[in-house]
C-alpha cells in the first residue's frame, strides 16, 4: 500500500467509518482492516492525531465511556451534523475523481 | 509458594512500570487536561487490547508487549499529539527564541527570566498571553538595563497573534521539560537541564494559588 495514497484519504477513511455508529480507537482500527481486507492498517499512534483533528475541526465529537468487561474508559468518536456534511461533501468529491481516473485508466487499456 | 508470589508480584510491577513508562513518554510535551485525556485515551485502548489478547491466549506481558507495538514508537505517538494539540510552530519559535537570545547574553546583568503578563476573565481565570512579532533588536532595547526581569508581553508588544497560556506551556514542553514551581505567590516555571531558563507570569497572590490548586496534581509535563 502507499502511505500517501492513505495519507491524503485518511479523513475521508475515518469519517465514513464513523457514519453508521460510534466507535474507538481499537474498534476503528480493526473496522478499516476488517473492511478492506487488511489493506489499510495503521498504528493507532498516527490515528489518534488525525481523530483529534477531526475533532478540533468539529467534525466528530469524543466521549468517554467504560465499556462491559470494566477497566479505564475508552473515548468514543461520533459523526456531527458538521462531520456528516463534510462527508457527503468529500464521497462526492472522491467519487467524482475516481471515476475520472477510472475514465483515463479504462481509455489507456 | 511465597517464591511464586513474588516472581508474580515482580512480574506485576514490571508491567505496571512499562505501561505506565510509555504512557509518560507517549504524552510528555501535552499539559493540563489535553494531557490527562491523552492518557487516559491511551491507557483505555491498551487495556481493551490487552483484555483481547488476553482471551487469545497470550499472557498478560505478552499481551502487554504487542499492544504497545502495535501502538507505534511512543516518540511518534507524542509528535502526533503535540502536533495537533501545540501553537504552530512559528509562535513556539518565537517564545524559544526570546528565552534563547536571552540566554545569549551571559554577561547582562538582567536574571535569565521570562515574564509575561496574561489577561483574566471577571472570575480571575487566566485568558490569554498576547505577544506579537516585534524584532528582537526592539524587544531587548525596551528591557531596562538594571532590570532584573524580562517581559515578553512588554518584549515582543501586546497585538496579535495570541497564544493561550496553556499553549504557551505547551509550546515550552514541546521541547523541553518545564517544571511548574512550586512556590505558591507566583506562578513561575523551570526549563530541566537550563538552570537560568524560566517563565514567570505576573500574577496576584490569589490568582496564583487558584492556579496551583488547579494543576495541584499535574507540577510538570514531563
Amino acid at each position: 500500500m502507499d502511505a500517501n495514497l492513505l495519507k491524503g484519504n485518511l479523513d475521508l477513511i475515518l469519517l465514513a467509518t464513523l457514519e453508521s455508529e460510534a466507535k474507538y480507537g481499537l474498534e476503528i482500527t480493526k473496522e478499516v482492516q476488517d473492511r478492506t481486507d487488511g489493506y489499510f492498517q495503521f498504528k493507532e499512534g498516527t490515528l489518534y492525531p488525525a481523530l483529534h483533528r477531526l475533532e478540533k475541526q468539529g467534525f466528530i465529537r469524543g466521549e468517554f465511556q467504560y465499556l462491559p468487561r470494566g477497566g479505564s474508559p475508552v473515548k468514543f468518536y461520533k459523526l456531527t451534523d458538521t462531520g456528516q456534511k463534510e462527508l457527503t461533501e468529500r464521497r462526492k468529491t472522491f467519487n467524482a475523481f475516481t471515476k475520472a481516473v477510472q475514465n483515463i485508466l479504462g481509455s489507456e487499456s | 509458594m511465597k517464591r511464586m508470589t513474588e516472581s508474580q508480584n515482580l512480574a506485576s510491577q514490571d508491567f505496571g512500570m512499562k505501561f505506565e513508562t510509555y504512557l509518560k513518554r507517549a504524552t510528555r510535551g501535552i499539559w493540563g487536561k489535553r494531557r490527562t485525556d491523552a492518557i487516559l485515551e491511551l491507557r483505555g485502548n491498551i487495556e481493551a487490547r490487552i483484555w483481547t489478547l488476553e482471551h487469545q491466549g497470550k499472557t498478560q506481558a505478552e499481551a502487554l508487549e504487542m499492544a504497545l507495538q502495535e501502538l507505534g514508537d511512543p516518540r511518534v505517538v507524542r509528535a502526533g499529539f503535540v502536533q495537533v494539540q501545540s501553537v504552530p510552530s512559528t509562535l513556539r519559535a518565537v517564545v524559544l527564541a526570546v528565552m534563547t537570545i536571552w540566554i545569549s547574553f551571559p554577561f547582562s546583568p538582567i536574571e535569565a527570566r521570562v515574564q509575561a503578563s496574561p489577561s483574566f476573565d471577571l472570575f480571575g481565570n487566566v485568558l490569554s498571553f498576547e505577544i506579537s512579532a516585534r524584532s528582537l533588536e526592539q524587544a531587548l532595547l525596551v528591557v531596562p538595563e538594571a532590570s532584573t526581569r524580562f517581559s515578553v508581553a512588554r518584549a515582543l508588544g501586546t497585538s496579535e497573534p495570541t497564544m493561550d497560556l496553556e499553549q504557551v506551556l505547551q509550546a515550552l514542553c514541546a521541547d523541553a521539560v518545564v517544571t511548574l514551581n512550586q512556590n505558591r505567590d507566583t506562578v513561575a516555571f523551570t526549563v530541566e537541564g537550563r538552570p537560568r531558563w524560566a517563565l514567570t507570569l505576573e500574577v496576584s497572590q490569589p490568582v496564583a494559588r487558584a492556579w496551583h490548586e488547579r494543576h495541584r496534581d499535574d507540577t510538570n509535563c514531563r
